[in-house]
């Protein structure tokens, strides 16, 4: 048996993040069931320049795939709104990465820092057992046993640590966004992504184009499952083929968003969840890797001072909760009213919207005129609209 | 409830919908237990259509 402080299952960019700030402190371990970091990737790979100075991270170039300089939506009818400066710092996508690299520069920098790395390692079950947690897996053919302390679960959406621990993390499908993408060769673009709405296009859901290096390009798809009968691939083949893009596909994948916003409890004696096993996901761009990284570094931070004061208590590591949504909490809480609100528009909705924003001015448009535009145009979205932006 | 392997990408979104914890996706396998009651929830999250 081996004995830890802290164990962390999954070595994405929240587990990873989370290893880097406890490892200088104490003993960590990592399990990770792939034999090789970061592959294969389940995101469009877009995020947040800002985010790399606030978690004190220097960026490593090879880690960027392309610089990204506005974002466009598009709507059904094909009006273009592009969004430049601070309203496209909303919507914190300034690097499109390369995460095969990323994934692995984040794991490298954790084990540098002396986190202990078990790959191709498979996590089994885990039960509490006088203040420790006895955690279960198997490396290629052997089984192994850890006593730790903390564990942080960032194994990702289907969160099985969770689930072993006492804490349902079962997503409702209402709240799934089901996705599927993939890299193409040939698609020449601007530094700029592109979001493209409508219902038929992507049902509860858009379609993206987000550049990488070269004439490379994510082009993927996310739609709720529960509001068309047809997969996310089925209306991803459809997108390409209406989007006329000649390019050859270099790369598949797939992989589900949680929308429903944060779970309501994050923490559990000796135990804190980060990024996709918590559903921190921002309901509305569906964008993970800020939130995964900020609650990885928080939760190492707050595994750590349990394991110097010896309280792994749940009372003791909601500070972690409040760590993290004091970050992105709100952010979160308005992108799902922001959800709901999108869910209910019909395409003519998406285009007079697109219009209005356009005639207006996107740089000027402040939040009184989205309202009064709710009550003039459209009155059944007049309260929501209010509700939406309330909080902000 | 039936897994067509093939055109799996093993992303885990079925077991992350699936409200009897019965589905187990490994890195290059998926396997249903005996706790599955047959809902399909799962057919639906499928981003592949991979399950019927």
């Amino acid at each position: 048996m081996r004995e830890c402080d802290v164990l962390i299952v999954g070595a994405g960019p929240a587990g990873s993040m989370a290893a880097r700030a406890a490892a200088p402190h104490c003993d960590v371990v990592v399990l990770e069931k792939r034999a090789q970091i970061g592959v294969p990737k389940q995101c469009a790979e877009g995020t947040s320049d800002m985010l790399f100075d606030k978690l004190n991270l220097p960026v490593n170039p090879k880690w960027i795939s392309r610089r990204i300089e506005f974002a466009r939506l598009i709507s059904p009818s094909g009006i273009k709104v592009d969004l430049k400066e601070d309203r496209f710092k909303q919507l914190k996508f300034g690097y499109v990465l390369e995460r095969k690299k990323f994934d692995k520069g984040l794991a490298e920098i954790a084990a540098r820092n002396g986190a202990d790395m078990f790959l191709r390692t498979r996590y089994i079950g885990s039960k509490r057992e006088n203040n420790h947690v006895i955690v279960k897996a198997r490396q290629f053919n052997t089984d192994l046993i850890f006593k730790a302390k903390i564990v942080i679960a960032a194994d990702g959406i289907m969160s099985q640590v969770a689930r072993d621990l006492g804490i349902n993390s079962v997503l409702d499908v209402r709240h799934l966004e089901s996705c599927c993408q993939y890299e193409m060769t040939g698609v020449e673009q601007e530094a700029c992504i592109e979001l493209y709405f409508g219902n038929e296009i992507a049902p509860k859901g858009y379609a993206w184009i987000f550049p990488k290096e070269h004439d490379t390009a994510n082009v993927g798809i996310g739609i709720l499952p529960t509001k068309t009968q047809y997969p996310a691939k089925y209306f991803l083949d459809k997108f390409v083929s209406w989007c006329g893009l000649q390019g050859k596909i270099v790369e598949i994948n797939a992989g589900g968003v949680p929308v429903s916003g944060p779970l309501k409890k994050t923490v559990a004696d000796n135990l804190i969840l980060v990024g996709d096993a918590g559903h921190m996901a921002n309901p509305i761009t569906g964008g993970g890797i800020h939130t995964a990284m900020l609650s990885g570094n928080f939760a190492g931070n707050t595994a750590v001072k349990a394991v110097e004061t010896r309280d792994g208590s749940e009372k003791f590591l909601n500070q972690y909760e409040t760590l993290w949504k004091k970050e992105f909490g709100k952010e979160l809480d308005i992108s799902l009213k922001g959800r709901f609100i999108l869910e209910e528009f019909t395409d003519q909705d998406f285009d007079e919207t697109a219009t209005f924003m356009n005639e207006k001015g996107v740089g000027q448009l402040g939040a009184i005129d989205l309202v009064r535009f709710a009550i003039g145009k459209h009155p059944k979205f007049a309260l929501k609209f209010a509700s939406f932006l309330k909080p902000g | 409830m039936m897994v067509e392997k093939d055109s799996c990408m093993f992303c885990g979104s079925c077991a992350s919908v699936c409200p009897c914890n019965a589905i187990i996706v490994t890195d290059y396998d998926i396997v249903v237990t005996d706790e599955c009651t047959d809902c399909k929830t799962c057919v639906k999250a499928c981003p592949m259509g991979a399950i019927q």
